[in-house]
């Protein structure tokens, strides 16, 4: 998932979870939004916390030095 | 004896000692400026050097706007003439020109580009593009020996371990800064960087000065991504700052705008979660309530529950007649009881009993003397037989 698609499923999740609390709603379809409501929730979940960002240092003569570290001096 | 001047004469001779003095008329002195004051548009202030330091004034009639710019600690050279202020009885320099030195004459060069580019419209407020709210790819230029880079890897992967990173190691000063980080600049739009961090710590006017050239703030002002700079401490301006969309005080700061804090979202989306399952909760439970409300209205109207209801009805009415039968039936026994004992005493026998005894004649019971006539046969019943009599001839009366 790109982050731009992060943005778009959590605009879709809050609708969906707006929507839920709306009265007119037949069970039929608040399972199914429900549904939807969880898989977006652990689509993003495992988003935010399954990836790791990479840190790259790249030197002023434009070739990849390696992983930066915090120590370097 | 010497003749004692009055203090005016001395002040007036003092004075007019100076004035002969052709060299006085014209000098040029170089210091630096302390003191300084702003009164009823005069400009008065110190120069000053290791060793002595002389009074200065700029009147508003000289018409020097650079006086708007200068500050304590500033290098100048004045150039005027020096003459003397009598009710204070003290020399100074009338000061007709003033020239930055040093970092004066750099920020002077800054105040007018910087005036130049806001005419151009460089630093206006509708050019700044928003930033990404979910950055993927943040480029960072700065020195990878800096403080500044550390402050701002320290605070960002404390918010964000998810957005990946390139720094781009650069001089942050000195004359090659500039080329160093347009060359950078060429280099992330090559990459799938999607905002830019420029950075370094704080330093002197002339160390931060070249993120104060002109095309290097043009090259900014013309680039296709968000650019967000953090150049110095909080106090310290740049041009730079002022062209990029975002300023930040410190690279700590930088840091908190670049890139959203993750713990935050999943915090937003655990309670997001909470909410869906309470929704959930609370529609089920509505509807298991409706489905129990219409099973009870089901089970009353069902014909064995209502025939059940007739006989258990009829059952309850059957034990409370019973009751009422028993009940009455205890009171008719207990009244025959009542009467039984009544007629027992008022049974014959019972007089028998007691002493009495029942006179018959033909029959019948006698029950006046009257009815006894001399001779009549009569029977007489005692409670244990009866005797058999004959009335005599005499009745009393």
């Amino acid at each position: 998932m790109k982050a731009a698609e992060y943005e778009t499923k959590m605009i879709e999740l809050t609708r969906i979870t707006d929507r839920l609390e709306s009265p007119d709603l037949s069970l039929e379809e608040n399972i199914e939004l429900y549904n939807r409501a969880k898989s977006l929730h652990e689509e993003l979940s495992s988003f935010l916390t399954d990836q790791i960002g990479k840190v790259q240092l790249i030197n002023k003569d434009q070739d990849i030095k390696g992983e930066w570290k915090d120590d370097i001096s | 004896m010497i003749k004692a001047f009055t203090v005016s004469e001395i002040s007036q001779y003092v004075s007019h000692v100076l004035k002969k003095e052709s060299i006085l008329a014209n000098i040029s002195v170089k210091g630096e400026v302390s003191n300084i004051g702003f009164n009823q548009g005069n400009y008065y202030f110190s120069l000053k050097d290791e060793g002595a330091a002389i009074r200065c004034i700029v009147f508003k009639y000289s018409n020097i706007t650079l006086m708007e710019n200068v500050k304590n600690g500033d290098e100048i050279t004045v150039t005027g003439s020096l003459t003397t202020y009598l009710k204070g009885s003290y020399y100074q320099i009338n000061v007709k020109k003033v020239t930055l030195e040093g970092s004066g004459e750099l920020y002077l060069k800054f105040e007018e580009l910087k005036k130049q580019l806001q005419q151009e419209g460089l630093f206006n407020a509708d050019r700044k593009r928003t930033l990404p709210s979910f950055p993927h790819h943040i480029a960072v230029i700065s020195s990878a020996k800096g403080a500044a880079i550390k402050d701002f890897m320290k605070i960002l992967r404390q918010r964000n371990q998810w957005v990946d990173i390139t720094i781009y190691d650069v001089n942050v000063q000195g004359n090659a800064t500039v080329k160093d980080i347009t060359n950078a600049l060429n280099k992330i739009m090559r990459s799938t960087a999607d905002l830019v961090v420029i950075t370094r710590g704080g330093g002197s006017f002339e160390d931060l000065n070249a993120f104060n050239a002109e095309n290097l703030v043009r090259f900014v002002s013309g680039y296709a991504l968000p650019i967000v700079s953090a150049i110095g401490h909080e106090v310290d301006f740049t041009l730079l700052d002022f062209v990029s969309d975002v300023r930040a005080a410190t690279p700590s700061e930088a840091a908190v705008i670049c890139a959203p804090d993750i713990n935050e979202h999943i915090k937003k989306l655990e309670e997001q979660s909470k909410k869906l399952e309470n929704i959930l909760y609370l529609r089920l439970t509505g509807e298991l309530h409706n489905l129990q409300y219409l099973k009870e209205r089901i089970a009353e109207m069902n014909p064995y529950h209502r025939i059940r209801m007739k006989s258990a009805e009829l059952e309850l009415m059957k034990v409370r007649r019973e009751k009422e039968m028993e009940k009455r039936l205890h009171f008719e026994i207990k009244r025959l009881d009542q009467l039984r004992l009544r007629f027992a005493s008022a049974h014959p026998k019972t007089f028998l009993e007691r002493g009495y005894a029942i006179v018959r004649k033909d029959g019948h019971m006698i029950k006046r003397k009257a009815e006894i006539l001399p001779g009549d046969f009569l029977n007489i019943e005692f409670v244990d037989g009866d005797v058999n009599v004959f009335a005599d001839g005499q009745i009393t009366q």
